[in-house]
């Protein structure tokens, strides 16, 4: 019990430090980035005076010193004030409780399928070691993992939204649609093609590691035992090969969450999603520090709530990982 | 072995004409789509969907914190309006006076407005908008508002803490909001006086907007009008499978067809030039490198304006679209065209140069002074493509005058921060005469400034006067009078001396869908995209 309490306690401090350093970090890109927020905000070369622009700097807070700023953001963080995003002009806090869901469920749904897939093709690419449909999948994944996401999106919403007409060219809800009256099926006909892009991403790398283990545990000695006794290779993968495998398919499932945001964040941006992805990159052109942390504060949990649970899981499922009584 | 090897390439091989296939895609687009929309407006007449760029999404329709500064607001009108040919006349205002020392303004307000939920206008709002304003903290300027009243019943006194002719353009560009219904929401939602209001907005997304029942001016023929957040290529392709009704493209995508729709070309006094600093190099206060040794000689300045080849430069960094500029102001009331120039006049400007002592003694192509090169460098602002290709093609037009330029391209940051010893490209237009000021008045040519205002570091005590004149005069006529002088005035003026080159103004252009009529136009000021919905209400639809 003290153990798990211990394990508690270091993994809560190990996210505040997290969470505290890249606030600074973000911080540091943010304010030495070349964008000047208050031309963001006024127009860069509007005539608005010198003396208007300073009532901007002081309205916003922008011309105390970095360090002073900083300090003013995290003691209002302190009493769950978040600060005003200066690019949309409303609370930070409302801006990305309205954003969240939006983002959490394109990437669930991203998440799962390319679990899935990758997880099944890594499968049968590997039982079939060296065959034709091998090679393909082989050579599909490295195209694939090499390719920038937004690309991807690109030709997505060239080839099924432009040519094929299968789906929407953007939005999460359909064009000139009063939202009273958009059905939970529109909703999710706008969904799917950017979920697809953002699994497609998160395919290859389940896929080849899963392919490769399978190679291996077909090689060991307990499957050739098995094979003597004359199972055949799908029962033999069914039996004694899933639960090795999927290890580490967990594993890199749950530690690709910082891809998936990432991903997503591009993603969003060219299908107009409104997430927490196209928020970010707003925020980025405007230089829009407080809805720029939250983006961030937001992401950093995201990413460390997905590695925690792979360790965790990582424990469940290999108990040998377990023995030095270590969860994590 | 060998088997394997070839089936590995045919594979590899097959994998790339796949996605190349893809790809091309991009590209075969082109041919129209006969796959029917929903969302097709050309069958329903009532309703407009259009993508015109950015600014629509993020719900900031709030006038107090600087929606519609550039005259293109949806929902609010103003006490003053500005006419398609930029000059101001009343809206919300009956009429109005100003007082001889140019300090009181005096407006005398409609009595038969009300607002999009019914309510009447009243003298308050007018005030509270105006105060509300000015605590903002936002890119409204009403530095020069010292206090505004209501008097009379039905009149409104703006109290000035300085004489400020441009203000009419400030009170024309600011909407009214209603104090009974301004809270923490109306940015998103907004009531006014203007022709439409909010239907729905989906963050991000699309603006959907409708007409306003009480409008009292033309009212719109559509029922409902989406603005469409995607970015540029997508809007295109979407035109292109008929499901917009005008699409902003950006010049180098002019070129194409779309079935249905035609192209239009606007323009605008979306202007683009070099400031050259008319002192020589030294250093400020803090220790930055401030003027240009080359630029100051008003002889190179002089050959540059009258030597290079606006047309060419069009032609060869914008794709031919655009409209070659002399005047900053090409467009506006207040631009004066005086001295009327030419340019492209090589020989005269090579006999200036060599006159003043510019002469190429070692043949390398560039003239020297006094052991000085005629070379300086030019930046172009890294996240606007037009502006750097503008920066290489005027430099390459210098070449043959003998006058190297270097063009570069960096952040807008360091361009702005150096723009007193490195020319950078600007880009100016708006509906306020202040910019005239902005422009000349000596005020701002201090080396320690950083700024874009007067970042040429121009002064001329004449000009000053005019300016200075401009803004103490009490009607616009006026100042618009002052504010020609000080470009030219018959002797001097800054038209004569060149602290700027002025390239050319950006032409917009658009898709438009055959039988959409766009009205009457009032010319755009910077920024593509948004200004066409300026007229909004009065666009009609023939099949």
């Amino acid at each position: 019990m003290n153990q798990i309490l211990k394990h508690a306690v270091t993994t809560l401090l190990r996210m505040i430090l997290l969470l505290a350093g890249v606030s600074i970090i973000s911080f540091l890109l943010v304010i030495s980035s070349p964008i000047d927020p208050i031309d963001a905000y006024v127009g860069a070369e509007s005539n608005v005076s010198q003396e208007q622009r300073e009532n901007v700097a002081e309205y916003w807070g922008l011309n105390e010193p970095p360090v002073k700023r900083y300090f003013t953001w995290l003691s209002k963080l302190m009493q769950g004030d978040m600060g005003t995003s200066i690019t949309y002009q409303k609370p930070v806090t409302q801006i990305l409780g309205s954003r969240f869901l939006a983002s959490v469920t394109l990437m669930a749904i991203a998440w799962l399928l390319s679990g899935l897939f990758g997880f099944l093709l890594g499968i049968m690419s590997g039982a079939m070691q060296g065959s034709l449909f091998d090679k393909c999948v082989k050579t599909f994944c490295f195209v694939i993992s090499s390719t920038p996401t937004f690309w991807i999106a690109l030709l997505m919403l060239m080839l099924f939204s432009i040519r094929l007409g299968w789906f929407p060219i953007g939005l999460s809800v359909p064009i000139g649609k009063l939202s009273s009256e958009v059905t939970l099926l529109e909703r999710v006909h706008h969904l799917i093609l950017p979920a697809l892009t953002l699994s497609i991403t998160g395919i290859s790398s389940i896929a080849l590691h899963t392919r490769q283990k399978i190679i291996d545990v077909l090689k060991s000695d307990y499957i050739l035992f098995a094979k003597a006794r004359g199972e055949n290779k799908w029962t033999l993968i069914r039996r004694h090969g899933l639960r090795n495998i999927a290890i580490p398919a967990i594993t890199l499932q749950f530690a690709s969450f910082s891809e998936l945001f990432g991903g997503s964040v591009l993603a969003e941006n060219v299908f107009s999603y409104p997430g927490l992805g196209s928020a970010a990159s707003a925020a980025g052109l405007k230089g829009d520090v407080p809805l720029l942390l939250g983006i961030a504060l937001c992401s950093v949990l995201f990413v460390f709530v997905g590695n925690l649970s792979a360790n965790l899981l990582y424990g469940i499922l290999n108990p040998q990982i377990r023995e030095g009584g270590t969860l994590l | 072995m060998q088997k394997k090897r070839i089936m590995r390439m045919l594979l590899a091989i097959l994998t790339t004409i796949l996605l190349v296939g893809c790809k091309s895609n991009k590209t075969k687009i082109e041919e129209p789509l006969t796959q029917p929309s929903v969302n097709s407006s050309s069958k329903l007449k009532d309703a407009l969907t259009v993508s015109v760029g950015g600014g629509f999404y993020e719900g900031n329709f709030n006038p107090c914190t600087g929606y519609g500064t550039y005259g293109y607001g949806l929902f609010h009108t103003s006490l003053l309006k500005i006419t398609t040919n930029v000059k101001t006349e009343c809206d919300l205002a009956t009429e109005y006076q100003v007082s001889e020392d140019g300090l009181i303004y005096t407006f005398t307000l409609r009595e038969d407005v009300k607002f999009s939920d019914g309510q009447k206008l009243k003298p308050e709002d007018v005030v509270f908008t105006f105060k509300t304003a000015k605590n903002s903290g936002s890119s409204v300027d009403l530095t020069m508002l010292e206090n505004v009243e209501v008097i009379d019943s039905n009149k409104i006194q703006f109290t000035l803490n300085r004489a400020y002719s441009p203000f009419t353009r400030t009170v024309a560009l600011l909407g009214i909001v209603p104090e009974h219904a301004y809270n923490d929401s109306y940015a998103s939602n907004p009531i006014g006086t203007g022709p439409f209001k909010v239907k729905q907005l989906d963050v991000g997304q699309q603006l959907i907007v409708e007409p306003n029942e009480y409008y009292y001016g033309t009212k719109s023929q559509f029922k409902q009008i989406t603005f469409l957040n995607i970015d540029e290529e997508t809007a295109l392709a979407a035109a292109k499978s008929g499901q917009l009704d005008l699409v902003m493209v950006n010049p180098e995508y002019a070129k194409e067809t779309v079935e249905g729709m035609h192209i239009e070309t606007i323009k605008t006094a979306d202007n683009r030039g070099f400031n050259l600093p008319c002192i020589p190099e030294t250093t400020n206060a803090a220790g930055e490198t401030v003027g240009n040794n080359i630029t100051s000689d008003p002889v190179v300045r002089k050959a540059l304006n009258i030597g290079i080849s606006r047309q060419e430069i069009i032609d060869n960094a914008l794709n031919g679209v655009g409209t070659a500029s002399w005047v900053r102001f090409e467009g506006l009331p207040w631009a004066n065209e005086e001295p009327l120039l030419t340019d492209g006049r090589v020989v005269e400007a090579k006999a200036l140069l060599e006159e003043a002592g510019w002469v190429d003694t070692d043949g390398d192509g560039i003239r020297e002074k006094n052991g000085i090169k005629c070379e300086f460098r030019i930046s172009g602002r890294t996240d606007d493509l037009q502006r750097y290709n503008l920066a290489v093609a005027f430099s390459e037009n210098a070449k043959i005058l003998g006058i190297n330029i270097i063009a570069e391209a960096l952040d807008w940051t360091t361009c702005k921060q150096i723009a007193r010893n490195v020319p950078t490209c600007i880009g100016t237009g708006d509906y306020s005469f202040i910019d005239v000021y902005n422009a000349f008045h000596s005020s701002f040519s201090g080396v320690d400034m950083v700024n874009l205002s007067n970042s040429a570091m121009y002064s001329n005590p004449t000009v000053d006067g005019y300016l200075e004149a401009m803004i103490a005069a009490t009607s616009e006529d006026e100042a618009i009078e002052f504010g020609k002088k000080a470009q030219y005035d018959g002797t001097t003026g800054a038209n004569a001396d060149f602290p700027y080159i002025w390239l050319v103004n950006i032409d917009h252009t658009y898709f438009v869908r055959d039988g959409l009529n766009l009205g009457t136009q009032r010319i755009h000021p910077h920024g593509h995209g948004a200004p066409v919905i300026q007229n909004l209400s009065e666009w009609t639809y023939t099949n």
